[in-house]
């Protein structure tokens, strides 16, 4: 059993194994594509549904929220929408990237390329869907605060960021999944519950101090809130919170990283 | 440079089970220690068992699997023919799903892909349905497109999984052909298969896993051998070995090894048989097996239907370089057994004991193909190589030839092999003896050695034949010979008999019966003594000839008949056909040579004066060498006897025909046993005739000088102990419907004799007549001759005739008072032809006179004058005698009667 070597070996051979991934990063690439054409496949609209689905749950939760709620929140429909296309990029990278492996088992012996390949492209394809979609919507926000296109480098850095942060969660859940089968569906509660206590449909402002800390201890709530502040306030977020975020993808990608090679001879084996 | 190195590599399973709702976990080592290394460019087949270990071994090479502990090492790009059509997604296209898969097999140039794809769609052979979604593609399109694709990324290193088994027989075809083509490439190519074939062919080396070990490496041929014995722990299986020749028993199929190559193929031996109630062919491969018992040069093993019944028994027995292989069939008898014998292709001389050849080329593609070797001796034949490539050895096969038989087959050419069958006539059992020949030059001799007691074997029947057939007396031989159903004569060890030899023939129901149309059976009763008998069963007939030799050169004979439902036989002849060894004849009464003027449809007839006689002596060329007597021994004279020349394709031959007379009156026969003939052929310088018992003189008149002898059909006239008459002498003649029969050709009975009365009666063959004669002798010189006729049938009768011939002496003939003359020396040569005649007209009251050197006869009608018309003639050459004859021509509706017909007066006068 390949055991937690200690530090300069682990290091060494996560070097070793991201030079491999780099070598063969176009099979990363192809197997991001081929996933995303996978998921449209057949469908109509296609590549459009990237826009479809966020746009129509951002225009529901408009009507309920401001005719039935009476939410204080100006251009609710863009406010939403600025929180909305990161959370299902996050959701649906988290959902796929568990099934991963038992999905495409088989394509893991038709060529040696690294296994983490698998969970990774489930979470890149769905980064390539997010970011058609919010290159689609993009002029809809600038029409709204010019200012937005300053901010562009900064927005960059955010994706980048997220993404780190939603790969550690998906390697990590990718591994478990093999062995929780059922992973998958406590994920889906888990996400109804989650996305209550993200700010997407309110502002954090608008929460009580008192549960504040409900919101502040999930570190989903300070990604939506910097897209928040350069989509819709065209404001940059605070430096602690970058730092925070910047933290936070890292933790995420470390604990990810380990489990995922801790786990995965024992998983080959599962699957 | 090794593209593949495994190192002390272990590998652990933790397997779930649940029982009976309780779940435990164990581990399970699939693969332990196992170290080895594959060159580059070298194909490695892997064997063993399932759960053995070989999918397991493939995923670690493929980097599916991480190893617990040890080492994988790779190099090089892999490709894996394990599960087909990973990654594809059937939404897309075929076109769709390559490229989008193609850098995932590892495809990694753009350019390249383009060709790549080319080819692609021309291996796979799918034409314009690349460009359809794959969900529309049937599963062997499917197939072969995924095959296409993980064969044409070119890999440096080859996966297969075991995956050949799928798809149709052509798409197996093609990539195994593939296959062979990346090998020839250079490829590093691990396969792990079931068939044993392939393997054999493709692999350089064989790695034998069993229970997560390698077990053992090596060459095809060392390896799997090994792996057929060691799986032999298993049911229904047992192993012979002696002296370099294994012999495996497999569950219903042999196997036969030789120095660790293989001799058998495929399906190796085994029995087939036809089973009536499923309507189809069984093979022993598909039965149950269970070894009853083995020993060191023994298996027996019982085959089991899988309904659990008893239905075989193998017995293998195996001695030097010999299997004995016998196959019983239990319980219900089977149709069509067969023992079935496949050998590779590189067998192509077949020697059996009286021939030899070759296995013509593949003609079929699927059936087997014939070589209609039907008349295999001894049930041997051997099968045997061409000279150069003398690897395998040379076999004999060898099955009992009274219950069973031997065929040599073709297979089909997708099978490439050939076919040695036994057959079985009976249907209990079959055995053959498989006979094994390191060196051609064992072979040879062996196959000699047989051939040679063969023919001394076929030499010992002939010749028990012959002694059985052959009775001898001396140097007179008769050889029956049942082949052409005929008895030869033989003298000397020569024949001089001809064509169908001595035999006789019969007529009934409108067709001559001959012995070769009859059935026969031919019984030796000792050394002297031999029986046929020859049946015939449209007519419910037997013939039975009993011939016994003694030491006086004499064959006896004699034919009994025996008939079962009542028959008319016309005609009853024995004839003896003899070559032209003999020239010359002689009978009781004259003699002469057999030349004849013409053949007239190739027979000419010897014309006899006295032609019922029942005895003839053949004299050969110059009368010295030898004499045969061929003869019957019945006293009363029923026999008429002609002889013939024959004429067969310009050879000429004679032949002696005693023909039975058998009256009109007398042909319908009851069912009884009948002697139709005894007579006797005998051969020596000095033969001569015996002395017949016959009561020649028993029939005499006498009174003074005149003496009257009644002679089966004729009467002789004596007066001073000087004959007057000759030939045919007194004597009546009838002609019915163109054809004459005299009085000597029917049979006469007496029925009263006194002092001076005679009363005879003769009954014809051949016509419904009888006539009934009363010779008196009036007084010392006068002769009163009665003669009634019955005719009881219907009879076309044209001319009857009282005839009275006198010897030549006779000079001068005269009707007093009416007209006389000469009798001239004239006569001719064919009696035919309108003979010498001296005057004709109507029967005076005179009657007809004649003188000479001879007393004076005087021949006179009684009774009925106006209807006889008497005629005086010479008779032709034969006889050279003087006739006269009174003629009647008038027959008034001759109704079954009985009327009076002639009386005459002879008077004498010294």
């Amino acid at each position: 059993m390949q055991a937690f070597e200690p530090g300069i070996y682990c290091l060494r051979m996560l070097r070793e194994r991201l030079n491999k991934a780099y070598t063969q990063r176009g099979v990363l690439y192809d197997m991001s594509l081929k996933q995303l054409k996978e998921k449209y496949a057949g469908s109509k609209f296609g590549i459009w549904w990237a826009v479809i689905t966020p746009v129509i749950l951002a225009v529901s939760i408009n009507f309920v929220f401001v005719s039935v709620f009476k939410i204080g929140i100006q251009n609710y429909t863009l406010f939403v929408l600025a929180g909305i296309l990161p959370w299902f990029f996050f959701n649906n990278a988290l959902s796929e990237a568990t099934d991963a492996f038992i999905v495409n088992s088989s394509i893991l012996q038709q060529g040696i390329f690294p296994r983490e390949f698998i969970p990774v492209s489930s979470v890149l394809a769905n980064l390539f869907n997010f970011c058609i979609g919010l290159i689609i919507l993009l002029p809809v926000f600038i029409a709204l605060n010019p200012k937005i296109i300053l901010l562009l480098p900064l927005l960059f850095i955010l994706i980048i960021l997220h993404f780190i942060f939603t790969l550690g969660l998906g390697l990590f859940c990718s591994s478990l999944g093999v062995y929780l089968r059922d992973l998958k569906q406590f994920l889906s509660i888990i996400f109804m519950f989650w996305f209550w206590i993200t700010p997407v449909f309110y502002s954090l402002e608008m929460v009580d101090k008192r549960f504040q800390w409900v919101c502040l201890s999930n570190p989903m709530t300070y990604y939506i809130n910097a897209y928040q502040n350069i989509l819709f306030k065209s404001a940059s977020p605070s430096m602690p919170q970058m730092l925070l975020i910047f933290a936070g993808s890292l933790i995420s990608v470390i604990i990810g990283l380990t489990v995922f090679f801790k786990c995965e001879p024992g998983l080959l084996k599962r699957i | 440079m090794n593209a593949i190195e495994f190192t002390d590599i272990w590998e652990k399973y933790r397997l779930k089970y649940s029982i009976n709702g309780k779940t435990i976990w164990e581990e399970l080592w699939a693969l332990k220690d196992i170290n080895f290394s594959v060159q580059k460019g070298e194909v490695v087949g892997i064997i063993g068992q399932n759960g053995a270990g070989k999918t397991t071994l493939l995923k670690l090479i493929a980097g599916m699997l991480m190893p617990d502990r040890g080492e994988v090492k790779v190099a090089g790009r892999v490709s894996t023919l394990m599960e087909l059509g990973a990654g594809f997604n059937p939404e897309f296209t075929g076109r769709e799903n390559i490229v989008i898969n193609s850098r995932i097999y590892g495809i990694s140039d753009d350019e390249i892909l383009e060709k790549k794809i080319l080819d692609i769609v021309e291996f796979s052979g799918l034409g314009k349905f690349i460009d359809a979604p794959m969900k529309c593609y049937s599963q062997g399109m499917y197939t072969r497109l995924a095959f296409a694709l993980a064969i044409y990324v070119d890999p440096d290193i080859l996966l297969i999984d075991d995956v050949l088994a799928v798809g149709d027989e052509e798409a197996q075809r093609n990539c195994i052909k593939k296959i062979f083509e990346l090998k020839g490439s250079g490829k590093t190519i691990t396969i792990v298969s079931h068939d044993m074939h392939m393997i054999n062919k493709l692999c350089d080396r064989v790695i034998l896993l069993d229970k997560g070990n390698i077990k053992k490496t090596g060459t095809a041929s060392m390896v799997i051998p090994y792996y057929l014995d060691t799986v032999g722990d298993k049911n229904g299986i047992a192993i012979l070995e002696k002296e370099g020749l294994r012999v495996v028993f497999n569950n219903g199929r042999l196997s036969l090894f030789y120095n660790n190559d293989f001799i058998t193929k495929d399906e190796g031996g085994y029995f087939s048989f036809f089973d009536n109630a499923i309507n189809s062919r069984v093979s022993s491969f598909n039965l149950t097996w269970r070894i009853k018992s083995i020993l060191a040069d023994r298996i027996i093993a019982e085959g089991l239907t899988c309904e659990g019944i008893l239905c075989q028994v193998w017995q293998l027995r195996l001695e030097d370089c010999c299997l004995e292989w016998l196959v019983e069939t239990k319980g219900q008898p089977v149709k069509d057994p067969n023992l079935n014998f496949i050998l590779p292709s590189n067998y192509n001389k077949w020697v059996s004991l009286n021939e030899n050849g070759s296995f013509p080329d593949f003609a079929h593609k699927i059936n087997w193909q014939d070589l209609e070797l039907n008349h295999i001796p001894e049930g041997t034949l051997g099968v045997t190589q061409d000279l150069e490539n003398n690897k395998s050895p040379a076999l004999v096969f060898e099955v009992s030839s009274e219950n069973s038989r031997i065929k040599a087959f073709n297979s089909g050419y997708e099978k490439d092999s050939r076919v040695i069958q036994a057959g079985a006539l009976s249907n209990d059992f079959i055995c053959v003896n498989i006979r094994l020949f390191q060196s051609n030059g064992n072979f040879n001799n062996f196959v000699d050695e047989k051939k040679k007691n063969f023919f001394l074997k076929q030499q010992r029947e002939r010749a028990r034949i012959m002694t059985e057939r052959n009775l001898t007396s001396g140097a007179l031989t008769l050889f029956a010979d049942e082949e052409t159903k005929s008895f030869k004569i033989l003298v000397n060890n020569k024949e001089i008999s001809k064509g169908k030899g001595l035999y006789n023939v019969f007529f009934t129901q409108k067709k001559w019966f001959y012995p070769y149309d009859g059935d026969w059976e031919i019984k030796r009763i000792s050394a002297q003594e031999l029986k046929l008998t020859v049946n015939y069963p449209s007519i419910n007939l037997v013939m039975c000839w009993t011939i016994s030799a003694n030491e006086h050169n004499e064959l006896n004979f004699k034919i009994e008949m025996q008939i079962r439902d009542g028959l008319v036989i016309t005609n009853q002849d024995l004839i003896l056909e003899l070559s032209d060894l003999f020239e010359g004849w002689q009978s009781d009464s004259e003699e002469g040579i057999f030349v004849v003027n013409q053949y007239v449809n190739d027979i000419a007839p010897i014309r006899l004066k006295d032609c019922k006689t029942n005895r003839i002596i053949l004299k050969s060329k110059d009368d010295s060498s030898c004499r045969l007597f061929f003869g019957l021994t019945s006293g009363i004279k029923r026999h008429i006897m002609s002889i013939f020349k024959r004429k067969l394709q310009e050879q000429e031959y004679s032949s002696v025909n005693y023909s039975s007379i058998i009256p009109k009156q007398g042909q319908s026969l009851n069912p009884g046993k009948y002697t139709i003939f005894e007579g006797k052929v005998a051969f020596g310088k000095d033969i001569r005739f015996e002395q017949q018992n016959l009561p020649v003189r028993d029939l005499s008149l006498n009174k003074d000088h005149l003496e009257l002898v009644f002679d089966q059909g004729r009467a002789r006239l004596f007066f001073k102990e000087k004959e007057l008459t000759s030939g045919l002498s007194v004597f009546t003649s009838l002609r019915s419907s163109g054809f004459w029969l005299d009085s000597y050709q029917a049979i006469w009975d007496v029925c009263s004799k006194d002092n001076d009365r005679i009363v005879v009666c003769g009954h014809w063959p051949n016509i419904p007549v009888s006539q009934t004669w009363q010779f008196e002798l009036a007084d010392k010189k006068t002769i009163i001759w009665k003669i009634d006729m019955e005719v009881f049938g219907e009879l076309n009768l044209e001319l009857a005739q009282a005839n009275l011939m006198l010897s030549k002496d006779y000079k001068d003939w005269s009707i007093p008072e009416v007209n006389s003359g000469k009798f001239m020396d004239e006569y001719t040569a064919d009696y035919d032809i309108l003979p010498f005649r001296f005057w004709y007209g109507p029967a005076g009251p005179k009657g007809i006179e004649a003188r000479g050197n001879l007393p004076y006869v005087l021949f006179k009608s009684i009774l009925d004058n106006e209807s006889f018309r008497g005629i005086i003639e010479n008779t032709d050459y034969l006889y050279c005698a003087r006739l006269i004859q009174y003629q009647k021509t008038k027959f008034n509706n001759v109704t079954p009667a009985k009327s009076a017909f002639f009386e005459g007066l002879i008077q004498i006068d010294g």
